[in-house]
């Protein structure tokens, strides 16, 4: 949809969108500032290997009135193969399916609709960097519905929390969720989330998740992308992270498209700390982007981006990862890697980890590799008596391994183990791998 | 068993093997020995079908069949076994499912089925405590953080389980101490067979004093400079290589 086209669609539809007047307000100044600086191009330094040309070009519309959708079969087949149990949080085209009752409840733990939360009270969106993650306007501007999920000073959550995002088959989609986590002092959590797609009608899913950590809370997310081929998605992570709390989270991307994930994370207390984990797997006309930006806002803070691509056929893969090192945040610790197999002649990986440093008592490192297979390696297992394929599937795994078997919970890694594996060259077989 | 004739190898146009013929028979172990940088993992390296090397001319058949046409793989499921000088470590594949897909591998190409998960770990139970491995070694990943003892322990281990018929081992004694070496020698003898055969590369005789060869070779130069009886190890120990070089010089 063009810029003109999403301006209207806008005054049409604001006074249908949920909230109170402030966030009303929210959203207008988003969309004025998205109709200054339109759908990034890539004459844009951040965007220059992504282009995303695509959504002025399709008729994909966040405005859209969400329907009560049915899911056709391969989809609920999809969510029940997922096996995250029956209190998910299943959101359709970002609007929570409420079955009262089916939701975890725990003690310090609440889960909440957005839309409840924004007519209720003035909960503003988060004001967000949209300097680093322009389209993260589109959401806060069209936004209907998402999940506030936050726990309370002092809990610890001994069992994960699973969201399921899923699209509907309408065509034209494009699903505006919103997640807000929101962690007390000294409470822990670790969320799940899940996206899915569908091969019978492409969407655009454009998601922002606002992550806030008080004091020495702990959160983990573990997401996994599983989106149609022909699916678009936008992502904005936006954490701050306070005194000595800590921030880990997992991506892995499968499907998709086109896939744009911005992490945008502020360390502004002492001794925060952040671990990102990523690896994406990108085939024949797939596109995937990690572009991570670390703020180290306060001494004593500690940063870890690892970051894994594959891709085969004529897949793109792009990393880029910043940290930046405010003035006075000293003895700070920041590492950065980004490492990415080729797995064919026609693919391509381009990575770029950044450093910008204004405090002199820091230790910073940062790697990046693009190759392909070591030699020496196939060349033994091959001596051993695997057939090529084999060797290369193993060694390919094994790679993508470091990153998986951080997925918290065992079902969860073996089934995203087994789809890694069916797409890999030797067709492995995980139960045999274990 | 395996026959090797006039066989000429190069890596980047610099020649390092240049003639050499070799031929070893079911039952027997050989031993090649000769200076740093003659070519001796080259040539084991080429017998397993390393395509960094090229084979320039001559040829080379195991059991009749032309070993120039197979792929590593095919080699390996034919039977033949190397033992790496410098084993590679591989991260994140784990140690016995490398033993179980390598032994999977060529009982399929023998036409076997896979083998039972219960007979499996009886049998590399029985192997690691041969080899004095700890049960440890089997979760971790292949050869990586491994001291160089272990890593030719691991090699030989391999080899246990999985019987070649040909066994080539590059210098699989080095960075042994005595006590490992006594493990090693004790793991390749326990394989001696009548249809099997034993090539070791070694630079040091101590391991033939555990392992008795048939037959010792020198390589220099890029052939086989010199052919005897184990007696020629001890020569070699106390004499170098350089009276081989020179003897071969003069004709
Ligand atoms: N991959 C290679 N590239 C270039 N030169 C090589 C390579 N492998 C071996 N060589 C050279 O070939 C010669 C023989 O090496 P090698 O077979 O390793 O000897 P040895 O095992 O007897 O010590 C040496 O001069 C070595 O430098
Ligand atoms: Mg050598």
């Amino acid at each position: 949809m063009t810029l003109e086209s999403l301006q209207d669609r806008f005054t049409e539809t604001l006074d249908t969108l949920p909230g109170s007047p402030s966030v009303r307000s929210a959203r207008e100044n988003a969309m004025a500032h998205f109709s200054q600086v339109g759908f990034p191009t890539r004459k844009l330094e951040n965007w220059r290997y992504t282009d995303v040309g695509l959504l002025a070009s399709s008729d994909f519309d966040p405005a859209k009135t969400p329907l009560e959708t049915t899911l056709s079969a391969s989809t609920r087949a999809a969510l029940a193969a997922l096996n995250a149990g029956d209190e998910a949080i299943v959101l359709v085209d970002g609007i929570p399916q409420r079955e009262p009752g089916t939701w975890p409840k725990s003690e310090g733990l609440a889960l909440t609709p957005l839309a409840d939360l924004w007519s209720r009270a003035d909960i503003l969106p988060q004001p967000e960097s949209f300097e680093e993650a322009p389209l993260a306007a589109v959401n806060t501007a069209f936004a209907r519905d998402g999940i506030s999920i936050s726990v309370a000073a002092g809990c610890r959550l001994a069992e994960p929390v699973h969201v399921i995002m899923v699209t509907s088959e309408r065509t034209s989609n494009a699903p505006q969720p919103r997640i807000v986590v929101e962690l007390g002092e000294a409470s822990e959590l670790s969320l799940m989330l899940y996206l899915i797609g569908n091969e019978a009608a492409p969407a655009w899913t454009n998601l922002v998740t606002q992550v806030d950590l008080q004091p020495r809370s702990k959160l983990a997310i573990h997401r996994v992308q599983e989106l149609g081929s022909k699916d678009v998605h936008t992502e904005l992570l936006s954490a701050r992270v306070r005194d000595a709390a800590s921030l880990e989270a997992s991506y892995i991307d499968l499907g998709g498209q086109l896939v744009r994930n911005d992490i945008v994370v502020d360390l502004i207390q002492p001794e925060a700390e952040c671990n990102l984990y990523g690896v994406f797997l990108a085939d024949q006309g797939q596109h995937v982007d990690n572009h991570l930006r670390v703020d180290h806002s306060a001494a004593g803070t500690v940063s870890n981006q690892s970051f894994k691509g594959i891709a085969g056929d004529r897949g793109r893969g792009v990393f880029n990862g910043k940290v930046v090192v405010h003035r006075d945040a000293q003895k700070i610790d920041a590492k950065q890697s980004s490492d990415n197999l080729l797995l064919s002649e026609h693919a391509e990986i381009d990575t770029k980890p950044e450093l910008e440093i204004y405090a002199d008592d820091v230790k910073c490192s940062h790697g990046a590799t693009v190759g392909q297979l070591d030699e020496r390696q196939l060349f033994y297992l091959r001596a051993r008596g695997l057939s090529d394929s084999a060797a290369r599937g193993l060694l390919t795994f094994a790679f993508a391994n470091e990153v998986l078997q951080r997925l918290s919970t065992a079902e969860t890694r073996d089934r995203v183990a087994r789809r890694v594996l069916e797409r890999l060259p030797g067709k492995l077989d995980w139960d045999e791998l274990l | 068993m395996l026959k090797i004739k006039d066989l000429h190898v190069s890596v980047d146009g610099n020649s390092i093997l240049t003639g050499l013929n070799l031929q070893v028979n079911a039952g027997e172990i050989h031993a090649i020995m000769g200076p740093n940088g003659s070519g001796k993992s080259t040539l084991a390296q080429v017998i397993a079908g390393r395509d960094d090397y090229d084979v320039d001319s001559g040829s080379m058949t195991f059991e009749g069949a032309d070993l120039l046409e197979l792929a590593p793989e095919e080699r390996a499921q034919a039977g033949i076994f190397l033992g790496f000088q410098y084993p590679t470590e591989i991260p994140g594949v784990n140690n016995t499912y490398l033993l179980k897909a390598a032994l999977n591998a060529q009982r399929a190409a023998r036409g076997e089925p896979e083998i039972d998960a219960y007979e499996f770990m009886k049998l590399i139970k029985d192997k690691i405590k041969v080899m004095r491995i700890p049960d440890k070694f089997l979760t971790r990943s292949v050869n990586e953080g491994f001291s160089g003892g272990e890593k030719k322990r691991n090699e030989i281990l391999q080899m246990l389980v999985l019987e070649p018929k040909l066994a080539v081992l590059d210098e699989t004694d080095s960075g042994l101490d005595v006590d490992a070496l006594k493990v090693v020698a004790a793991g390749i003898n326990s394989l001696k067979h009548p249809d099997r055969a034993t090539i070791l590369v070694t630079h040091y005789e101590r391991l033939l004093e555990l392992v008795v060869p048939d037959h010792v070779h020198v390589l220099s130069e890029g052939t086989i400079a010199k052919s005897g009886d184990r007696s020629l190890a001890r020569e070699l120990d106390e004499r170098g290589y350089d009276w081989v070089r020179a003897e071969v010089r003069s004709g």
